[in-house]
């Protein structure tokens, strides 16, 4: 990490000590405050151009609490030292405390870059030895000149961030556990910036601390955990790391990752262990208080491709697949089982857009929506005021209808005279119903147009473009873990 | 769902409104009066005259004739009332050469079988007798004359033939002569027969009948006349004057005298177009008019006396104007007379009417109509009643009413409160 800073600090002005709890034990404690003293000193006396004293300082500090950084800093002093100065025996200590320091860490994660100050220094020295020895009597001799390889190797000290917790070898997370533990105590390290500290232990309260680490300076987090001795402890595995783990309620979201250990109140728990591309595991756990129980979900693969539903206007549109509510909102991206499924977009204003579409195990199907706005249905509305019409007209001749036949059916009833079989008032009634009955079927296609009207789908259907593509398992390796991740290719 | 709903509004919308147009089919069948339009041909002046068809016991049928374009039709009336038209339908100018008939054509039944006879004039100012049942063929052709009223009788044996069958045949007047129309080996040249009143004076013809008054197996003939054009006669002549100018008989010479006791003069002087209904072989009516377009009119109801040979009148005449026609109608042992007035006044409307008057064969015509009959819808000049028939239908008669243009039947006359009266019930099988 090109930010890692280290800081050497003499002066405690710029030490803090966190404590969670009341020390335990007052030992380590005046241990520290001896070496991050002896740090802030030697940083002083660094910056003074002392660089003898100041390793003297750094040399102090380790021997107070034994934090490799500090050996690397002692060579830091002599080697800035022998850069000033072109002196090889500056050179010759800083190689060694170099070296030190790669064996007491040897995973650091600067090791490349240290062994690389070493090789240069190291044929530096050779070099400043070999150079002619100036003529004796003729006065001081002129200083040896580095080479520019040894000129240009950066040089400085470094900052620490240590974190201890009493009792040690408690987990370490950073910012988040749903990211994975980090560590354990005691831990020294580099950290740049604004970070939320926890450390959880089993049988212990979770201490958690934000800390904004300076690069020029010692920081010492150090916890001392209070016992919780009714709380019970879970330890989370899974065969695929990185898996999400919900507890109880999966809506609230995923709680961590695997592997994780954390402490849980007594009581009956669900737990899901979930990872993309396997199927989900759940197990109900009874957690007794001050008992460990572990959860560990063998994750069986399970064939899954992706949909992806995007689209202009798509953030206010619901997304349902298969009949289920998928997002309230897109862009919609979800895992899917392989197979068959209907994915249903609709927008307030816009026509619905259903398909059916075939998913495929790791492809990932991609349905940009064009939506196409509802037409108006005006046609509708003047088809229903026609048919409305239409069936008065139809109600008002056939009341015209109604009252010859009242006036035939009276005067046959009367006789006087009756009406003849040729009465206009036969031919004008049926006229009369026949236009009733006619206008009424008018009015009743016009109705039916009308509803036809209103449902029918006009004008431009919504559309969607669709793409698919392939996701490939690739091998992924974080801190503290290894597995399978995913991503598409196209 | 929506759907659904419009759909049943719509059905419970035509329920509710009521809009079964053929209600209006029913309604037809349930009122009693049948109207048939002219039916498409060439007459422009339909059901100018009418009498009863071939009888049966199942429906009835009506000879009409039309006018403009002489028709002769038979409208075929069913059990239950529905009508059509029949067939036989003939174009009078196609089959005969009659172009134009007169305003009230001879249109007579033979009261013995299903005949019925029509007597115009034909194109060369000749008489022909067109008979037939269910069609009409030339019977005879004879003139030139004009034919003023015609009858039907069984005439005695011929004198030159007296072995030849004798059926009912035409009578036919015209002006002061009448001619007997043969059904075989018709003389030639046509017979006939001038009348004369006792008084030798002639006998101008407007209506004549056949009474069976001196022989029981022929008839003898009644005729309503004006002699001098200002006296009105009822005269009883011989049947024998049917033969024409026998060498022997009633009309030797060619003259024919009544029967002395049988004159009797009418207060009313009949014109063209009078008629004589038989009401039986001793009783008719004279049913008289003026020149058509007169209001004049008569009718009233004569008795024959068989042994005294007298005709006396019985009851009092109604003088109701504008009678045209009129027939007999026999509802059992009732009988009615059925006249039309086609030129009355209905609802301030001169669309015409018929009245149906009681008839008591001892006392004459009840003056007060039984039923009157007229079109629900009166329209000026329709002529309701300018045709009257008693058509047999379903066994029994029925009353037939000719308008201009349209014929009605009445299948029902009552019961009723109203003024249709109550004189048969519905004759239609339902």
């Amino acid at each position: 990490m090109k930010s890692r800073v280290v800081f050497v600090v003499w002066a405690g002005i710029c030490a803090a000590v966190l404590a969670f709890a009341q020390p335990a034990n007052a030992q380590p404690v005046d241990a520290l405050k001896k070496a991050q003293n002896a740090f802030d000193n030697a940083q002083v006396l660094y910056l003074q151009g002392k660089f003898d004293e100041a390793a003297q300082g750094f040399q102090d500090a380790y021997a107070a609490r034994p934090f490799p950084q500090f050996l690397y800093n002692v060579g830091a002093s002599f080697h800035l030292k022998g850069k000033q100065t072109a002196d090889p025996e500056a050179f010759t200590k800083a190689v060694e405390y170099y070296k030190k320091y790669l064996a007491e860490d040897p995973q650091a994660s600067d090791k490349a870059k240290v062994e690389k100050a070493i090789g240069v220094l190291e044929a530096e020295i050779k070099r400043l030895k070999d150079a002619p020895k100036p003529n004796t009597g003729s006065g001081a001799p002129p200083p040896a000149e580095i080479s520019e390889e040894a000129k240009n190797l950066e040089v400085k000290v470094r900052g620490l961030v240590v974190v201890e917790s009493e009792p040690s070898n408690a987990t370490i997370y950073i910012d988040d556990k749903r990211k994975g533990s980090f560590a354990t105590t005691p831990w020294s390290g580099s950290l740049d910036g604004e970070h939320k500290i926890i450390i959880e232990k089993r049988g212990y309260k979770i201490a958690e601390k934000t800390i904004s680490a300076d690069p020029t300076k010692l920081f010492v987090l150090s916890a001392v955990m209070a016992q919780e001795d009714y709380l019970g402890w879970v330890e989370f595995k899974s065969n695929v790391p990185g898996a999400e783990i919900f507890i109880d309620d999966k809506s609230v979201g995923a709680v961590g990752k695997t592997p994780l250990s954390q402490n849980i109140k007594p009581g009956k728990h669900t737990f899901w262990i979930s990872a993309e591309g396997y199927d989900e595991y759940k197990e109900e756990v009874e957690v007794i208080a001050g008992e460990t129980h572990a959860i560990t979900a063998a994750l069986k693969g399970a064939p899954v491709g992706k949909i992806n539903v995007i689209g202009l206007g798509i953030e206010d549109s619901t997304i349902f697949i298969d009949g289920q509510l998928a997002c309230e909102r897109g862009p919609c991206l979800k895992p899917l089982q392989q197979g068959d499924h209907v994915v249903t977009v609709s927008r307030p204003g816009f026509k619905s857009y259903t398909r059916r579409v075939t998913i495929q195990a790791k492809t990932e199907m991609s349905i940009k929506v064009g939506l196409a706005p509802k037409p108006s249905r005006s046609d509708a509305v003047i088809a229903y005021v026609l048919a409305a019409g239409f069936g008065g007209g139809g109600i008002f001749l056939g009341l015209q209808a109604n009252k010859y036949q009242d006036q035939i059916k009276d005067a046959i009833a009367k006789g006087d005279p009756p009406p003849d079989s040729n009465d206009p008032r036969f031919t004008k009634g049926k006229i009369f119903a026949i236009a009733a009955d006619a206008t009424f079927v008018i009015a009743g296609i016009t109705a039916l147009t009308a509803v036809y009207y209103t449902f029918r789908d006009k004008g431009a259907p919504s559309t969607a473009l669709i793409d698919v593509r392939a996701l490939a398992l690739t091998p992924q390796i974080g801190p503290g873990y290894a597995g399978l991740g995913m991503e598409a290719r196209w | 769902m929506r759907t659904k709903i419009l759909l049943t509004g719509c059905a419970l919308l035509s329920a509710g409104v009521g809009c079964k147009w053929t209600d209006f089919d029913d309604l037809e069948k349930d009122t009693w009066v049948s109207s048939t339009d002219k039916p498409n041909g060439d007459s422009t002046d339909y059901g100018v005259a009418i009498a009863r068809g071939q009888k049966g016991s199942n429906g009835g049928k009506l000879v009409v004739i039309g006018a403009g374009q002489a028709q002769y039709t038979e409208l075929v009336y069913s059990p239950n009332g529905d009508s059509d038209l029949a067939p036989t339908a003939l174009k009078l100018n196609t089959q005969f050469g009659i172009g134009n008939l007169d305003q009230q054509p001879i249109l007579i039944a033979d009261p013995s079988n299903d005949e019925v006879s029509l007597v115009v004039n034909s194109g060369s100012q000749a008489i022909a007798v067109l008979t037939g049942t269910g069609g009409l063929l030339a019977h005879q052709v004879f003139g030139p004359e004009q034919p003023d009223a015609a009858t039907y009788m069984v005439p005695p044996p011929r004198v030159d033939q007296p072995a030849l069958p004798t059926p009912a045949q035409v009578l036919v007047s015209s002006g002061d002569t009448v001619y007997g129309t043969f059904v075989m080996n018709v003389p030639n040249p046509q017979t006939k027969c001038q009348l004369q009143d006792a008084a030798a004076s002639p006998v101008t013809v407007r209506g004549v009948g056949a009474a069976r008054v001196s022989s029981t197996t022929f008839d003898d003939v009644v005729v309503w006349g004006s002699v001098g054009g200002n006296v009105g006669k009822l005269l009883l002549y011989p049947g024998s004057v049917f033969n024409g100018n026998p060498p022997v008989g009633a009309c030797a010479g060619g003259i024919a005298q009544p029967i002395a006791t049988s004159v009797l003069e009418t207060p009313f002087v009949p014109a063209k177009g009078s008629q004589i209904v038989m009401v039986d072989a001793t009783h008719f009516i004279a049913v008289g008019h003026k020149d058509l377009g007169s209001a004049d009119s008569f009718l009233g109801y004569y008795t024959i006396d068989p042994t005294a040979k007298t005709i006396t009148a019985t009851g009092a005449a109604v003088t109701l104007g504008d009678l045209r026609t009129a027939t007999v109608l026999n509802v059992g042992t009732k009988r009615f007379v059925v006249a039309g007035y086609p030129a009355a006044l209905v609802e301030n409307v001169k669309a015409g009417r018929v009245l149906v008057f009681p008839l008591d064969m001892t006392a004459g015509i009840d003056a007060t109509p039984a039923a009157q009959l007229y079109d629900s819808q009166p329209e000026d000049n329709q002529q309701f009643g300018r045709g009257v028939a008693a058509m047999p239908f379903n066994g029994e008669e029925v009353v037939a009413v000719a308008a201009d243009n349209e014929i009605f039947v009445y299948f029902e006359l009552g019961p009723s409160s109203s003024g249709m009266g109550s004189i048969y019930g519905d004759k239609r099988v339902r």
